[in-house]
């Protein structure tokens, strides 16, 4: 039998080429098909809407090509997209504002206004019955979160207290509870479940929840870079957050019934009370109320004056409504 | 053994530090990273020496060593004994190196909720928190001292008439001397590292972890290398004019460590 | 007899804890949520590992720690060794590891997702650097410590460079190592932990545990720290112990 011996040369070659064959359609898959996006929400009640994405295959069924990545809190979050490393993300007001001003983040909708979630929460042993009561009481508090921001700056002035008529503790949200039982707090300014956990359990009293005093909307930011050059994986991934919004405004209960499964798969016991409780918190609604821009403008020199800010972003230019528009949210 | 500074020495360890921040400036201005994480040295330099100036960044360190030395000693008090009894006595080993080896790896965040619980929100959780991440070296290193102090000494001294008490102070002792400084040396670290986690259940007026929680809140990456820049000196600092004077008078001048140039 | 009592020592104080346990959450007047007695925190562990949430998160956790504790590992002993050998590298070095020791690897974490992105390859490496000065320091100390007289018999009796490293170094320095180990081991685990939920990963002990804390199921918080802590004893007695017995103990170099 004759060897056919092939010259390396010749071997390279053909070695390429098939490389550079068997890489075209990739490439050629690519152009058609949508360009990826890393998406990023906290598994808090926050998150909810990104939850039933993810169960729902939301995405993809817009024709979004969507990578997800899950967090414990905005925060983070903001961190991975300041970092590049997520481009969309669920991201609360406050550290929003700071990752606009110090990075490129932008909005593109709102995710939910979340001022419900949030109350000031008193234990029963201590005796106060009002937020004016709280006067010259420990107050537990997640120091740098949005909750934290519109109790010091908002909460107690209108209850005719100033922030050292209060000794604030720092407890982060999931110390809340064990705190207050511990009697090392008398009252917390926190999120869900832990304000229904407190009254469910007996142990506090909701004194008031944010409703009156703060829009405290949670953002849908992007990337600046991202909005500019992958415009319709953005529009598509739009798509498939409003659908999750319409889910879970037109039919609450298999909402529910998707947010329980998810925490359940995960091994969690949630009382199916607390769950609903909780989900009739928050509002769910992408669009930019008339009241955003100036709130975010209002906080933001909030910010400037305690020196965490250098400057008031221009927030006319930062709350984008085209994509909006185009992925067909009803203003 | 050389005692006393040595300029070559220093001059290599320099050269390091110099490396490394040529690599970090590399980094920072290359413009493929964004700067609001990691800012050219120069804005670092600038807001270190702000915080210097104001007081601030010692006022803190201050603060957060108190802590520390707190809790290092009490760490040190309870582990030394039970290391000692750990290593001698079987039956104590028995009894409680399985739930140091349970303890060991558990994080103190997770015990978090139940210390709050147990303890409420103050400087006592935060000692805890110190005392729970410098127990282990401390422990460890003080039950492997012992054990490794040689037989034929500790039998020699008892065959010479030495009691419990007299072995421990002239043989044990000396003998583990050069682990139980390094587990000195290693407890000093992780209880920083355990402050500043810790600090988040204390809520004091002053501590580095405040500043650098802080910090990351509001994406101020120059106060909080600058703060831990400052950890990471004090660590340097230790090293060299604690750990090392310690051992040179000790162990070193017992021959029984090489010793450094430093 | 010293057999028996060899497990039955460690049975009988775990049994005292436990005990102890069981009073505190029956009488200690906290509400059930925050403290659960003994039979709730088993019985929600033999439901996770039933379903098999607890085994996929304690598999992917192990999978990180080990990865990066090899690295850890490695790395800390290689360097640690060549501190402690030749002077310069000391010098060089000495100043940048007591630098970074004390450095908590949470605070430098969002500086790994910027240069390495989400998952677990940063994890990993996250993980690794952190616990590998620890490492560094035991084998520096180690390598130090080994007797004078032991490396001039060697040399005198015609040892190689290679053969004195094998033969009188690593032995002479591996109690120190053995620390080194054990503490690096249990640095990687800490640290872990925590920066599961930053570094995104999909799943983990860690997400359970800060789930558990977001939703008060303090019984699943508890089962997966003494999953935790069952897999630290395991690996005393299985690893760490049996490597001590085979080497350090047997040379007569520690009494066991």
């Amino acid at each position: 039998m004759t060897k056919i011996t092939l010259p390396r040369r010749d071997f390279l070659a053909i070695a390429s080429a098939a490389f550079a064959a068997s890489a075209l359609p990739r490439a050629a898959r690519a152009q058609g098909a949508m360009a990826p996006l890393n998406f990023g929400f906290q598994e808090t009640s926050w998150g909810t809407i990104g939850m039933i994405a993810e169960s729902e295959d939301l995405f993809k069924k817009a024709g979004a090509n969507v990578n997800i990545f899950k967090f414990d809190s905005g925060k983070t979050t903001r961190d991975a997209m300041i970092a590049g490393r997520v481009d969309i993300g669920v991201i609360g007001a406050t550290p929003f504002i700071i990752g606009a001003a110090k990075g490129q983040l932008e909005a593109i909708a709102v995710a939910l206004y979340a001022a419900r979630t949030q109350s000031v929460v008193a234990s029963v042993k201590s005796g106060v019955k009002s937020v004016k009561d709280l006067k010259g009481h420990k107050v537990g508090s997640q120091l740098g979160s949005a909750t934290d921001f519109v109790f010091q700056n908002k909460i107690l002035p209108k209850f005719g207290l100033s922030k050292s008529d209060v000794q604030i503790v720092n407890v982060t949200f999931q110390n809340h509870l064990s705190a207050l039982v511990a009697g090392s707090i008398d009252a917390f300014a926190g999120v869900e479940p832990f304000p229904s956990l407190a009254e469910v359990e007996n142990v506090g009293k909701v004194l008031v929840d944010y409703s009156e005093f703060d829009l405290q909307p949670v953002i849908l930011a992007a990337n600046k870079p991202i909005i500019d050059g992958k415009r319709d994986a953005v529009v598509a991934l739009l798509r498939g957050w409003l659908a999750g919004v319409k889910e879970f405004n037109d039919n609450r209960e298999q909402a529910t019934q998707i947010v329980l499964k998810y925490f359940k798969k995960q091994g969690f016991s949630v009382d199916d009370k607390v769950m609903k409780l909780m989900l009739t918190k928050i509002d769910v609604n992408p669009n930019y109320t008339p009241a955003l821009q100036g709130y975010l403008e209002a906080e933001s020199k909030t910010l400037v004056s305690q020196n965490k800010l250098s400057a008031v972003p221009d927030w006319s230019k930062l709350l984008n409504r085209s994509l909006l528009q185009s992925a067909g949210a009803k203003a | 053994m050389k005692k006393g500074f040595s300029a070559i020495a220093f001059a290599r360890g320099l050269a390091g530090v110099v490396v490394l921040l040529v690599v970090w400036e590399g980094f920072a201005r290359s413009g493929m990273y964004s700067t609001a994480m990691t800012p050219p040295i120069e804005s670092v330099a600038r807001t270190a020496w702000r915080m210097l100036a104001d007081g601030s960044l010692v006022e803190n360190a201050l603060a957060t060593l108190l802590r520390v030395f707190i809790g290092l000693a009490i760490s040190f008090a309870v582990a030394v004994p039970l290391g000692v009894l750990m290593a001698r006595y079987w039956v104590a080993e028995r009894i409680f190196q399985p739930v140091l080896s349970v303890l060991l790896p558990i994080p103190s965040l997770a015990w978090v909720p139940l210390f709050v619980l147990w303890f409420g929100i103050g400087n006592i959780a935060t000692i805890l928190v110190v005392i729970y991440a410098a127990f282990f070296p401390m422990i460890y290193s003080v039950w492997t001292g012992v054990r490794a102090v040689n037989p034929l000494w500790l039998r020699a001294a008892t065959v010479m008439g030495a009691d419990e008490a007299m072995l421990f102070r002239k043989v044990i002792w000396p003998g583990s001397l050069p682990y139980v400084i390094n587990g000195l040396r290693l407890s000093f670290g992780r209880a920083w590292i355990g402050v500043i986690g810790g600090e988040l259940l204390a809520s004091p007026q002053f501590g580095l972890g405040e500043i650098i929680f802080n910090a990351k809140e509001f994406l101020e990456a120059g106060v909080m290398l600058s703060t831990l820049v400052g950890i990471g000196a004090i660590g340097v600092l230790f090293e060299r004019f604690v750990f090392q004077a310690i051992e040179s008078v000790t162990v070193r001048r017992w021959g029984m460590d090489s010793g450094s140039s430093a | 007899m010293r057999r028996a009592l060899s497990i039955g020592l460690p049975l009988a104080t775990f049994a005292v804890i436990a005990a102890a346990w069981e009073i505190l959450a029956a009488y200690g007047g906290f509400p059930p949520k925050l403290v659960p007695g003994l039979g709730v925190i088993v019985e929600t562990f033999f439901r996770l590992a039933g379903n098999g949430i607890l085994l996929a998160a304690t598999v992917a956790t192990l999978y990180r720690l080990v990865a990066g504790f090899l690295f850890a590992a490695v790395i800390g002993v290689a360097v640690g060794i060549a501190m402690g050998r030749r002077q310069w590298i000391e010098d060089t070095l000495l100043p940048l590891v007591t630098f970074f020791y004390p450095i908590p690897g949470l605070a430098y974490a969002p500086l790994f997702v910027l240069w390495f992105g989400l998952g677990d390859f940063p994890t990993i490496l996250l993980v690794g650097i952190s616990s590998c000065f620890t490492v560094i320091i035991n084998t520096w100390k180690g390598v130090k410590t080994v007797k004078p007289v032991w490396l001039r018999s060697a040399q005198v009796m015609g040892a190689q460079d290679r053969e004195m490293f094998w033969r009188v170094v690593v032995p002479g320095a591996l109690p120190y190592i053995l620390v080194g180990l054990r503490l690096g081991l249990a640095q990687a685990w800490r640290l872990l932990i925590a920066v599961e939920m930053l570094m995104s990963v999909q799943r983990g002990l860690g997400w359970l545990i800060f789930g558990a804390q977001t939703f008060l199921n303090t019984d699943v918080m508890l089962a997966s720290i003494a999953t935790i802590g069952m897999i630290g004893i395991l690996l005393e007695r299985q690893l760490f112990t049996r490597i001590e017995r085979l080497t350090v103990v047997r040379w007569g170099m520690v009494t066991a």
